[in-house]
């Protein structure tokens, strides 16, 4: 559908992280919504100017020199809605990553019931669950509430009790609540938003709010087998946005001109698989990754619900959270040049102390692309442990995060992508290289085509459309016959060997027909069933077959390592 | 582009604040000199408490009866055994208090005591003049005198002299270099290679530790050491950065305090070495952009801690050594010119530039 000038919004999408401050124009050319141009600063929510202001203003003044357009007027405002000379844009969203990673203490009923799904909501935001105490919990009163008042939490999330269901226990975890708020300065009590049995809206807001700010929402389990975390995390996000208000100076002041009130980069991101899972192939789910400077997230969709998944860490200011529990060892086996564990220990301490810096050498970026590796992995396998995956496969996979964006080849993006994801099935690998992903979630609030017309466009890349069979034969085994048929006719076909990896050329915008057989012993559907032949889309590394196996497992010995690693790039292109 | 900052001043007018997590009990005045290390503010915070269930325990019908019974007030502090409630009468029964504290609220029967707290001591970080104090949570010193701000530290804050064991600003302290004359002293050194020689110098109880680099794998050594250790460059065996090495030299036998706690960019606080000088500094600011003639030092492995001279910077991206593309300085170091991204460069002010006050 196109969109007429006459209903057509400009819109701005401010997108603020720990690292970058990023602006992004959105307008209708040629009929539809497209990226017009990004403004990216480096953020001030640091010294000297401890202020998101002064990056969101350089951003801006950054968009207006490249797009040519006048977006502030002389007092350095922005100017909404635009004028009859062009001057400003009509709407303005935001999205944050940058605030503070937030503890969190969790309160529900039963481990496999509110208190689990309390817990699920928790993971949705950037922060860290420290404690969390459910209605079977074995430590006393006393030994509860010391937790609670240690764990120091900037939130409590507090669960329990189908409608009209449990009320008894949920009233006394609200006493022990008390008792601990009565033990807390009054400025350092944490807010607490109750998401539990409506009846007992009123007994628990009277005894809380006592003590602190006490939000409410819909119950998140209103019946012992129905959750409704995306729902109730609609509503956090705004207690979210609140608490996070005092710890990002500036926001609440962009949050004034906004036309939704700012939202965290992951739940945003998350309307947007939300909508790919609903369009997309029923059969498939719909994942996206972002590694970010301070935190990463995953999202997975799967029929129009999400779970969203936050980290407290990533490769700048994050970097100390994830070296916490060691991993050294782990990172190093990504890595495909010998380097000390010494030296490797030291670069990435390093990293902690200069946050934003940037690989210089390629030494330094295979390092930064093998945490990235390793940080991938660690955030399959706690979904898997969380039961969010979906046994049908994820179609497509969405990637963003400069991390996982700039690299100096898309051979070592999609290496580096395939190393750590390790996906099953048949599945597209997409990138958002501009960082809008977050953006056009925002913005579905206030143009709801705009994210619509916008994926469809050049905007994202399709990195590649990636066979992963999974085969019990040996190394060195014909595991897969591949035929591609081009558009024009053409065709190409292989052979592909376990353990290795295969391109076959495709271009960006071209489709082709996939014929796989699969040898002895060798599946790629999660179900067991190949279809004729797949229609395939093109990308920059064309259809890759990966037949290294899963697992993969990494040589222990380095040269063996770096020549594998090398034969791999060359495979692919590179 | 806006530059990141790292001061490395011989004379400036410092201004830092401290603040309490929640008002307390100030015990500096407005005028005041302070040493580095000298307690400004105290507080106690509570971290532990029981309940006592009166009705329950006295076997009373209802909360009203046993707050009759409660023979205390809130904000009174109860002693070891002290008796909460007594029924009085021939076979009177009594209910004790289990642990001495303070009687937080007295509610619906029950008594909250607050047997445990924590208490929170606000040291200064630097010697100087105590010239604000704010709503008995948050005190300003001033000082004027050497400035070197460094990259990491252990936590701790300590003063003594200053006393250079580096023969080169990449020398490694050893046993050897520790012994009688090092006693209540900072040492300065390059480095060090080895947790052994961080535990003798605890034990040869020096006043604090001032090195350039420390392997990473030491972290947990250093954090356990009674005596502060600053880090001024990084992780690894690279030394001091030359301009800090002179400065540190030229200083040696002054009185110098560390304040080796850990960075927190969202405060704006850094490790800091501070030597007082009776010569009034000015203020400095902050701010600034990357342009040609500004010494830099490097942040980011592998080229962490070494210093140079920018000779071209380019705001458009620029294809990187990585392959990638970004920012980037053209800087001379030691003699050969190497392509450095711009956010991998902190300006090294140690010019006094116009006045404007820090945090």
């Amino acid at each position: 559908m196109s969109t007429t000038v006459l209903d057509a919004v400009s819109l701005i999408a401010l997108d603020l992280g720990s690292v970058n401050t990023r602006a992004h124009l959105f307008d209708v050319a040629d009929g539809q919504y497209r990226i017009i141009a990004s403004g990216s600063t480096a953020a001030t929510i640091t010294a000297p100017f401890f202020d998101i202001g002064e990056s969101i203003y350089q951003a801006l003044d950054r968009l207006q020199k490249i797009t040519g357009r006048i977006l502030m007027d002389k007092e350095a405002n922005l100017i909404l809605p635009s004028q009859a000379g062009g001057e400003g844009v009509d709407r303005l969203v935001v999205t944050y990553s940058c605030g503070k990673p937030l503890n969190l203490v969790t309160f529900g009923l039963l481990g496999d019931a509110s208190l689990e799904s309390v817990n699920r909501l928790a993971a949705t935001i950037f922060g860290k669950l420290v404690e969390s105490i459910g209605v079977n919990d074995r430590r006393s009163k006393d030994a509860q509430a010391d937790a609670v008042l240690n764990a120091k939490p900037d939130l409590i999330l507090f669960a329990g009790g189908t409608d009209n269901g449990a009320s008894r226990s949920v009233l006394k975890m609200a006493d022990l609540m008390c008792r601990v708020m009565q033990m807390m300065p009054a400025e350092e009590r944490p807010a607490v938003f109750f998401t539990g049995n409506q009846a007992l809206i009123p007994a628990v807001k009277d005894k809380i709010e006592r003590f602190t700010t006490i939000d409410m929402a819909p119950n998140i389990r209103p019946q012992i087998d129905r959750e409704e975390i995306e729902k109730v995390g609609t509503v956090l996000s705004q207690v979210v946005n609140r608490i996070q208000s005092t710890h990002v100076s500036g926001l609440d002041r962009i949050a004034t001109i906004c036309n939704v009130p700012p939202e965290p980069s992951a739940s945003a991101v998350g309307k947007i698989v939300r909508f790919l899972s609903v369009v997309n192939d029923p059969q498939k789910g719909v994942l996206s990754f972002d590694i970010g400077a301070g935190s990463s997230s995953v999202i997975s969709g799967f029929a129009g619900k999400t779970s969203v998944n936050t980290f407290p860490y990533g490769t700048g200011s994050g970097m100390s959270e994830f070296l916490k529990k060691g991993r050294i060892e782990q990172i190093r086996q990504w890595l495909p040049k010998g380097i000390s564990l010494e030296d490797l220990r030291d670069a990435l301490y390093q990293k902690t102390l200069s946050p934003s810096s940037i690989p210089a050498t390629k030494e330094a970026l295979l390092i930064e692309l093998a945490v990235a590796r390793q940080m991938l992995r660690e955030m399959v396998h706690e979904l898997r442990l969380r039961g969010v995956l979906t046994a049908g496969g994820y179609d497509p996979i969405l990637v963003s995060g400069s991390t996982l964006t700039r690299a100096a080849s898309p051979q070592q993006i999609l290496l580096t992508l395939l190393d750590g994801i390790q996906p099953a099935g048949i599945t597209t690998l997409v990138l958002d290289k501009h960082s809008i992903l977050a953006s056009l979630g925002a913005a579905a609030a206030v143009q709801p085509f705009l994210p619509v017309q916008v994926l469809e466009s050049t905007a994202f890349v399709n990195l590649a459309t990636v066979v992963n069979p999974v085969s019990e034969g040996r190394t060195g085994a014909e595991i897969i016959k591949v035929r591609l048929e081009y558009e024009s006719g053409k065709f190409a076909e292989v052979d592909v060997k376990k353990g290795t990896i295969v391109a076959l050329p495709l271009k960006q915008g071209e489709t082709g027909k996939l014929y796989l057989e699969p040898q002895h012993r060798t599946r790629i559907e999660a179900s067991g069933l190949v279809e004729d032949f797949y229609k395939v889309n093109g990308g920059i590394c064309g259809v890759v077959i990966d037949g290294r196996g899963r697992p993969l497992n990494m040589p222990q010995d380095e040269l063996k390592r770096e020549e594998l690693y090398n034969s791999w790039v060359i495979a692919l292109g590179g | 582009m806006q530059a990141q900052v790292l001061n490395i001043r011989p004379l400036a007018r410092i201004r830092r604040s401290h603040r309490l997590p929640v008002p307390g009990n100030v015990l500096v005045r407005p005028g005041q000199n302070v040493s580095s290390g000298d307690l400004l503010a105290e507080v106690d915070l509570p971290i532990a408490q029981v309940t006592v269930d009166v009705v329950r325990a006295l076997g009373l019908s209802s909360p009203q009866e046993a707050e009759h019974l409660i023979q205390h007030k809130v904000g009174e502090r109860l002693e070891e055994k002290d008796i909460i409630a007594e029924t009085g009468g021939l076979f009177s029964r009594v209910i004790r208090t289990p642990a001495p504290g303070l009687i937080l609220s007295i509610k619906d029967g029950s008594v909250l005591i607050e047997t445990q707290t924590r208490h929170i001591a606000l040291e200064a970080r630097l010697p100087g003049l105590v010239t604000e104090i704010q709503k008995n949570q948050k005190i300003v010193i001033e000082s004027n005198g050497t400035l070197i701000q460094g990259s990491w530290g252990n936590g701790k804050v300590g003063s003594g002299l200053l006393v250079n064991k580096s023969e080169t600003r990449d020398s490694a302290l050893t046993p050897a270099n520790l012994g009688l004359d090092t006693r209540n002293t900072i040492l300065v050194a390059g480095t060090c290679a080895d947790e052994a020689t961080l535990n003798q110098a605890a034990q040869a109880a020096i006043a604090g530790l001032i090195l350039g680099s420390i392997p990473s794998r030491l972290i947990p050594a250093a954090e356990k050491q009674p005596y502060p250790i600053l880090v001024t460059d990084g992780f690894g065996l690279m030394g001091i950065n030359e301009l800090a090495y002179q400065l540190l030299s030229t200083n040696e036998g002054r009185e110098t305090s560390i304040s080796a706690v850990l960075m927190d960019a969202r405060k704006g606080i850094r490790p800091e070495i501070v030597i007082a000088l009776p010569v009034e500094g000015q203020t400095f600011n902050d701010a600034c952009e990357y342009t040609p003639g500004q010494t830099v030092r490097v942040n980011a492995y592998p080229y962490a801690g070494e210093t140079g001279i920018i000779e071209k910077v380019s705001t458009a991206n620029v294809l990187l050594p990585s392959g990638l593309r970004a920012p980037a300085a053209e800087v001379r170091i030691n003699q050969v010119k190497k392509v450095i991204p711009l956010v991998n460069l902190e300006v090294i002010s140690i010019e006094s530039e116009l006045s404007a006050e820090t945090k």
